[in-house]
């Protein structure tokens, strides 16, 4: 299990927020700088580049400052640009990089531990973009749910406060998008996924 | 359960997300079932490949991002009126320049096999080529006639038809995505309001945009029709009951 990357985020001071929805550019500012890490990194793990990581994380926070300023948001700041956030990555998975793709000399580092299964960089990076693609593939709360969890790594308690649904509802979506990926992947790239099960 | 594990149990399992009171029957059941077991390896597997990503090290955010930021926000902080369409009768907006989406819907006047007393209407899409300026999807459409876009609280109160909402991924950019598409009558109500989806996705209220069809004189079942057809071409993602 991914219990990893995901970081609640300390949220926004009040008095930041009221400033920024005042329309003072400098707390604005603040806000960007406080979470820009944990944005930009957030998109990366959904959408694979750099490039589209930079774009979604950027437009991500122009929502912020759209919604700041008519009031659609107030509060759980950092929950909802989160949320925006890995929505709008997923879209772009789904609807497909700006960019070209990305070679070999794109591939990450990566580090030890957990998933490490397929041996090579190339192998792992190519695996990486298979799960990514195909949680886009998934059906509107279930790639979210998915990306969350599993991707990000926040806990089903997490995630009922980013997308503000029950716990219960959460596991319902988890379940189902695990069970979907598990048929996509016997059925596209059964060497991922063979322990001789019967079951489709 | 059939003597077997319920299949979401056992993949809420393999991520470490049943209760522990649950986990402990799961854990004993697959302990003495190969078919679960089976099951519950390749769940585990599903998990496995996804922690691949989690491992990867993200690419640093980038040195003037915050700067890039500040550009971007400064276009939403002046008011800027959406493109107009074409008229549709005297009161409703008028002609645009250049540089306006259009999607196209056609009449064919065609007997449905189904309905033949009813003044049914074949449905059909034509993508021609490309205006210029605005995309929506990566396609380009037309529609004649078509009323906006407007800001999502704008669109005139009775007017019954098919309506398209739309927002801006990027909200400098004049590029669409459709987001929901229904049917109204004269009668319908605040379209926004009734769709928890719309400013979730959009990001604000700002950002959602709606073009109407009008259908008048059509009925309802007319008009879902217009709207299916729409839907199964767009596949928006409010419109899919999430």
């Amino acid at each position: 299990m991914n219990n990893g990357s995901y970081q609640a985020g300390t949220d926004i001071e009040p008095a930041v927020v009221m400033r920024a929805r005042s329309g003072d550019d400098d707390a604005f500012r603040a806000i960007v700088e406080q979470s820009s890490h944990r944005i930009h990194a957030a998109a990366w793990r959904i959408t694979g580049n750099a490039e589209d990581a930079r774009d979604v994380a950027q437009d991500a926070f122009v929502r912020l400052y759209s919604a700041l300023r008519d009031g659609t948001v107030s509060d759980n700041i950092a929950a909802w640009l989160y949320r925006v956030t890995v929505n709008a990555a997923i879209d772009r998975r789904r609807t497909g990089s700006r960019y070209p793709h990305t070679t070999l000399d794109d591939a990450p580092e990566q580090t030890a531990g957990k998933g490490s299964r397929p041996d090579t960089v190339t192998e792992r990076h190519e695996t990486a973009e298979i799960i990514r693609s195909l949680a886009a593939e998934l059906p509107g709360k279930q790639s979210e749910v998915f990306v969350l969890r599993d991707i990000e790594g926040a806990t089903v308690p997490e995630i009922g406060n980013i997308l503000g649904c029950a716990e219960n509802t959460v596991r319902v979506h988890l379940a189902r998008a695990r069970l979907a990926l598990r048929v996509m992947l016997k059925k596209r790239y059964p060497y991922l996924v063979n322990t001789g099960s019967d079951q489709s | 359960m059939n003597g077997h594990i319920e299949e979401e149990r056992l993949a809420l399992y393999a991520g470490g997300d049943l209760p522990e009171e649950e986990a402990v029957v799961v854990r004993e059941h697959v302990a003495a079932c190969r078919q679960c077991a089976a099951m519950l390896a390749e769940l585990a597997q599903v998990d496995d490949l996804a922690g691949i990503i989690a491992n990867e090290t993200p690419s640093p955010v980038p040195a003037n991002f915050s700067n890039e930021v500040m550009t971007a926000i400064k276009p939403t902080a002046t008011v800027s009126k959406p493109v107009q369409w074409f008229q549709f009768g005297a009161t409703w907006h008028k002609v645009a320049a250049a540089a306006a989406i259009l999607v196209t819907v056609f009449w064919a006047g065609r007997l449905s096999k189904n309905t033949p007393e009813d003044m049914q209407a074949g449905i059909e899409t034509q993508v021609t080529a490309e205006p210029a300026g605005v995309t929506v999807d990566g396609r380009f459409l037309r529609m004649l006639p078509v009323m906006g876009p407007f800001p999502a609280d704008e669109l005139p109160e009775s007017a019954a038809g098919v309506y398209i909402v739309l927002y801006r991924p990027q909200p400098d950019a004049d590029r669409y995505t459709v987001e929901y598409v229904g049917e109204r009558s004269s009668e319908s109500g605040n379209i926004i309001d009734d769709i928890a989806c719309l400013v979730d996705r959009a990001g604000s209220r700002a950002n959602i945009f709606i073009v109407l069809y009008p259908m008048p004189a059509a009925s309802e079942d007319q008009r879902a029709r217009v709207a299916q057809a729409l839907i199964q071409t767009y596949k928006p993602y409010c419109n899919s009951g999430v």
